[in-house]
């Protein structure tokens, strides 16, 4: 019963509701109004939540912090290990002494290098793949699409940890792929771009029949200033809420992959490998390590996603506040 | 239909092939390669010979992959620590046929069975049947041995596909019974608090990495439960007490629950909250549709309106969601399993991959990629089941 | 005479949305006899369908609400009633057509399972006379091969079959009264013609009064005996077909006669339209609705609102402050009324 007759017929709704400011939505369209508001906060919270991330974690060097793989000795040179919590060292230390609070600081450079970068990876890779396949039907189409199937029907988290677990040994890989985030970063990019692929290449295929194209077309436009003028910018809006969605998920398979012992390997600091450790050490009574690292990697991928959602409502403002 | 099936059996086929080619292409980069890392390990000194011979393991790469492929589809009767040495005969390939055979039959069923609903239940029945051959009949497949001296693969990984298949089957159903209620409630009450409630929970889940829901589970419902309380609900490892055996049923079932209700609870969170927005969604597709209009014109009841008219239509889309889901879940089993110490294939994998067992892990992946295209295809079945302008053609 | 079938009394229906209170239906009152064929005309957001919506208790609190009004059907008061005596009237004593045959029907069930619904829900029949009265059903409404077409699934029916199954579904416990919402309009104009026919044929043998909702003046012409002319929430003229088209006397219907496209016109006329835009229902300008857009509008037509009063032929009733002192017929582009089919303005 929510839309009534009065949108229906008119030749010009829009206009003609607008210019008598005419409107039927019901009550629950304050609602949503008022939850997509909210959810607009929680986005901004977000984004400033991650840009303070970023900070920290460019400027981890210049803070007063220990080392983060620095085992710790007090005075008499006993070593620190396993501290609670206290003033100084506020988020305690491991079972080797080191600093959580500089490892969680330290940490996030992994996830977020890995996030970022597997997100432009997957950007750039999901659409060209889709544009080339949305814009070129038949068999470029064809062919493309059953090689993006073929990609999307590997079991992501198998094929990681075989490749993460191989990767250091690789023998002709250049050492800051075999050890550092970057090669993780490459690996869950490389297995990531299909669904943003198919994404790209449906509104393609939808865009490329839309009546402003067909005009370019018929106005002599060349493909390439077809596609980047009129379709892309058009189709701009899916890509960059998938991407971020991306990111969040890159972050989540790097902790599961470190959390495994297959992903950036020690000593680097990573929050998965620190969730591994800490779930150990909080069997034993020790939870800071665990609640701190967890907390990290939770509430920065929460950011994303909310960021993310708040951004396809920002981009979409015909889209209702419903994720699909 | 039967068309369909066939073709989506040969999309599956060249999936699973171009997995095998990746994987064990990946494999070979490690360490130099199987021989040389068989050659690192003192106890499989005696074997060396033998598994060079028989697996070409000195071989270029392509002529390697060939024989595994072929030793991987060859059937055989026998396991010993050798493993088969039998190549493909027709004798050991009689059960295999009959196996096709039976599908074949069963495919052909379904084909020329109209009520969509029977063919189900005889494609059910037919895996059931397949399932109990594989038991009883002692098939066994040429996977090798162990390069770390476990045994034959085939033994290794079958004795544990149980234990993970009870895992991810929990898992999934827990999912479901609890996802869809959930999101159909939701979306009743739109906007409610208890909507606001569940959409919030469930971005939180979405955003959580299942290794630290598991180890929440385990330390605060387990471990900390007990210390607190004294009182012993859940057991943060394995599958069942010692001494299983001589307990009662009652205690049994007990037992199973107590060990078996966090890692499902674990694997099961984020798939529920999933499961939960995307009915969430379909429901107020569906309620906002001209057809429920019409059933609510007809004079229907308000529960008939929402349990036939609506949620036959509202639970069409979710099909598409468990397909999707199962490589989700044995993903999310790999990670659990290793957490709770469940002698699954998930956590073998994990232990074979440490030591780049080469036959245990491509077992293995291989394992993962055939019940990922049978989920699809049997998702696909119900899918036409459930929605009858699906045609399959 | 005898108790009108239906009388609608001071009709108010409300929805209230985030910029204020949409007065979709604001006081309307009319009546219907029974077997009376009645054309309900307008323009989108007149408030047709939210009255017939009204009329079946489909207007859902808290999106909509009636605020204020009686609909007596039959005697009784439908807005007194309980959800599960509604429901009982609802498909059974009346039944509703809606627009959009394509997406009208539920897509997993049969048309005969869909069909046997209602039937075995109003009728108290078993299912086997329930399907013997579903095909039937489906018989009248020209169905070719009824009883296998049962089996059938939505989808496997032409937009114009799918709307011969509705008809079907909705006639099928002989209701009193058939509420049918632009029933014709999403289907090509070939179809249209036949299916009016077919439903008010069927109508007329159960007896069966029809409320047509359109905008289509050409439709309500060739098959009504009555029309209510509605703008922006309100009535503002009603009376037999030949009232309405040969001696209107409101501007509106008046303009709107002006707007018909006529096929059996052999002069050139220029087509005639009411220029603006209907007016916000959320803030309603004083005085009369159509006074922005209304060529005859004077002073009093500012500041006050014109009740529907009994004007020119008798029965006929308008709701205008100057319909005595324009003689609108004489300006009115003259001629029969022609089985034209022709949208009206906007």
């Amino acid at each position: 019963m929510t839309d009534i007759e009065y949108n229906l017929e008119s030749e010009e709704p829009e206009l003609a509701l607008e210019a008598e400011g005419l409107s039927v939505e019901p009550i629950t369209q304050w609602d949503l109004f008022s939850a997509r508001l909210r959810r607009h906060r929680l986005a901004m919270l977000s984004a400033l939540f991650l840009a303070l991330l970023v900070v920290l974690v460019l400027i981890a060097p210049l803070l007063p912090l220990h080392p983060p793989t620095e085992r710790l000795l007090d005075e008499s040179g006993r070593s620190l290990v396993n501290i609670a919590p206290r003033p100084g060292l506020w988020f305690g230390t491991d079972e080797l002494g080191r600093d959580v609070l500089s490892r969680i600081i330290y940490g996030g450079r992994a996830s977020l290098i890995v996030g970022l970068t597997a997100g432009i990876l997957v950007a750039l890779f999901g659409t060209l793949v889709g544009s080339l396949a949305g814009y070129y039907p038949g068999s470029v189409d064809q062919a493309l699409m059953r090689f993006t199937d073929l990609w999307l029907g590997l079991p992501l988290l198998p094929v990681a940890i075989v490749v993460g677990r191989i990767l250091p040994e690789i023998a002709f890989l250049p050492g800051w792929l075999k050890q550092g985030p970057f090669g993780i970063a490459l690996l869950i990019g490389f297995l990531s771009w299909g669904s943003l692929a198919r994404i790209v290449r449906a509104e393609f295929l939808s865009l490329r029949e839309k009546e402003f194209v067909e005009a370019a077309r018929a106005a002599g436009a060349p493909d390439r200033r077809i596609v980047f003028r009129h379709i892309l910018p058009n189709a701009m809006s899916p890509i960059i809420v998938t991407t971020t969605l991306v990111v969040g998920s890159a972050i989540i398979i790097e902790a599961a992959l470190s959390f495994l012992g297959f992903g950036v390997p020690p000593p680097t600091p990573t929050w998965g490998g620190m969730v591994s450790e800490g779930g150990r050490l909080a069997a034993r009574g020790f939870w800071w390590e665990l609640v701190f690292s967890g907390a990290a990697l939770v509430a920065t991928v929460l950011a994303i996603n909310f960021f993310g959602d708040g951004l396809r409502d920002a981009l979409d403002p015909t889209q209702t506040i419903e994720r699909k | 239909m039967l068309a369909y099936i066939t073709r989506r059996l040969v999309y599956g086929l060249v999936t699973l092939l171009a997995l095998s080619i990746i994987v064990f292409t990946l494999l070979q980069l490690s360490g130099g390669g199987p021989l040389d890392r068989l050659k690192l390990n003192p106890r499989m000194a005696p074997y060396i010979q033998a598994l060079t011979e028989q697996w070409g393991l000195d071989q270029p790469l392509y002529k390697q992959y060939w024989t595994w492929l072929r030793n991987y589809v060859s059937p055989c009767t026998s396991t010993d620590p050798q493993g088969c040495t039998s190549s493909f005969g027709l004798k050991n390939a009689i059960p295999i046929i009959m196996l096709v055979l039976a599908i074949a039959a069963t495919a052909f069923v379904v084909y020329s069975v109209k009520n969509h609903w029977r063919g189900a239940l005889v494609l059910l029945v037919w895996f059931v049947a397949i399932l109990f051959a594989f038991r009883n009949m002692s098939i066994a497949f040429n996977w090798g041995i162990s390069f770390q001296g476990a045994g034959p693969v085939w033994d290794l990984v079958f004795s544990r596909v149980g234990a993970t298949f009870r895992l991810g089957f929990t898992a999934l159903l827990l999912a479901l019974m609890v996802g869809i209620p959930l999101g159909i409630y939701q979306a009743i009450r739109q906007y409610s608090f208890f909507d606001q409630l569940g959409t919030t929970a469930a971005f939180v889940a979405f955003s959580t990495p299942i290794f630290v829901i598991a180890l929440a589970l385990q330390i605060l419902l387990a471990l900390k439960l007990e210390q607190w309380t004294g009182v012993k609900l859940f057991y943060v490892t394995g599958m069942n007490n010692p001494g299983y055996g001589e307990m009662s049923f009652l205690q049994q079932i007990a037992d199973t629950l107590q060990h078996l209700t966090l890692p499902a609870l674990s694997i099961a969170l984020i798939s529920l909250a999933g499961y939960s927005r995307f009915q969430r969604a379909s429901m107020l597709d569906v309620l906002h549709s001209d057809y429920l209009r019409t059933a609510k014109a007809k004079g229907l009841p308000r529960r008939r309106i929402i349990v036939k008219h609506a949620l036959r239509n509202a639970l069409i889309p979710i099909v598409t969601l468990v397909s999707l889901d199962v490589a989700f879940i044995i993903g999310g089993a790999i990670i659990t399993e290793s957490i709770f110490g469940w002698p699954g294939i998930g956590r073998l994998y994990i232990v074979a991959i440490g030591t780049v067992d080469y036959p245990v892990v491509m077992s293995i992946v291989m394992i993962i990629g055939i019940g990922i295209v049978i989920m699809n295809i049997v998702a696909d079945i119900l899918y036409g089941v459930m929605d009858p302008r699906v045609r399959y053609d | 005479m005898t108790e009108p079938l239906l009388k609608v009394e001071d009709l108010r229906t409300y929805f209230a949305t985030e910029e204020g209170v949409v007065r979709a239906v604001d006081g309307i009152s009319f009546e219907m006899r029974r077997g009376e064929r009645r054309g309900v005309v307008g323009e989108s957001g007149s408030g047709k369908s939210v009255t017939a919506m009204s009329i079946m208790g489909l207007i859902e609190p808290p999106a909509g609400d009636i605020v204020t009004g009686r609909i007596v059907f039959d005697g009784q008061n439908l807005l007194e009633l309980s959800e599960d005596e509604m429901q009982s009237i609802r498909g059974g004593r009346i039944a509703m057509i809606f627009q959009d045959p394509m997406t009208a029907l539920n897509p997993v069930y049969t048309i005969g399972d869909q069909l046997m619904e209602t039937i075995v829900l109003h009728q108290k029949v078993s299912k086997a006379e329930a399907r013997e009265i579903a095909i039937q059903a489906l018989r009248d409404v020209q169905i070719p091969n009824a009883e296998h077409r049962l089996n059938d699934y939505p989808h496997q029916f032409s937009g114009g079959m799918r709307q011969r199954v509705m008809i079907a579904m909705g006639l099928s416990c002989s209701p009193d009264l058939l509420i049918a919402d632009e029933p014709t309009t999403a289907l090509d104009v070939t179809t249209q013609a036949q299916i009016m026919d077919l439903m008010l044929h069927l109508a007329e043998d159960r007896g069966t009064a029809v409320m047509l909702i359109t905008h289509d003046l050409g439709v309500v012409a060739g098959f009504c005996d009555t029309v209510q002319v509605m703008y922006a929430g309100g009535i503002v003229e009603s009376g037999t077909i030949d009232d309405i088209y040969h001696n209107p006397q409101h501007p509106y219907t008046w303009g709107l006669l002006g707007s018909m496209t006529r096929l059996d016109d052999a002069t050139q006329h220029r087509l005639h339209s009411i220029s603006g835009a209907p007016p916000s229902l959320i803030k309603l300008p004083e005085g009369c609705r159509f006074r922005p857009r209304c060529q005859f509008a004077t002073d009093i037509c500012r500041q006050v609102l014109p009740v529907l009063r009994p004007v020119g032929n008798p029965g006929q009733m308008a709701a205008c402050h100057r319909s005595e002192e324009l003689d609108l017929k004489a300006l009115s582009v003259d001629g029969e009324v022609g089985a034209a089919a022709s949208e009206v303005t906007s």
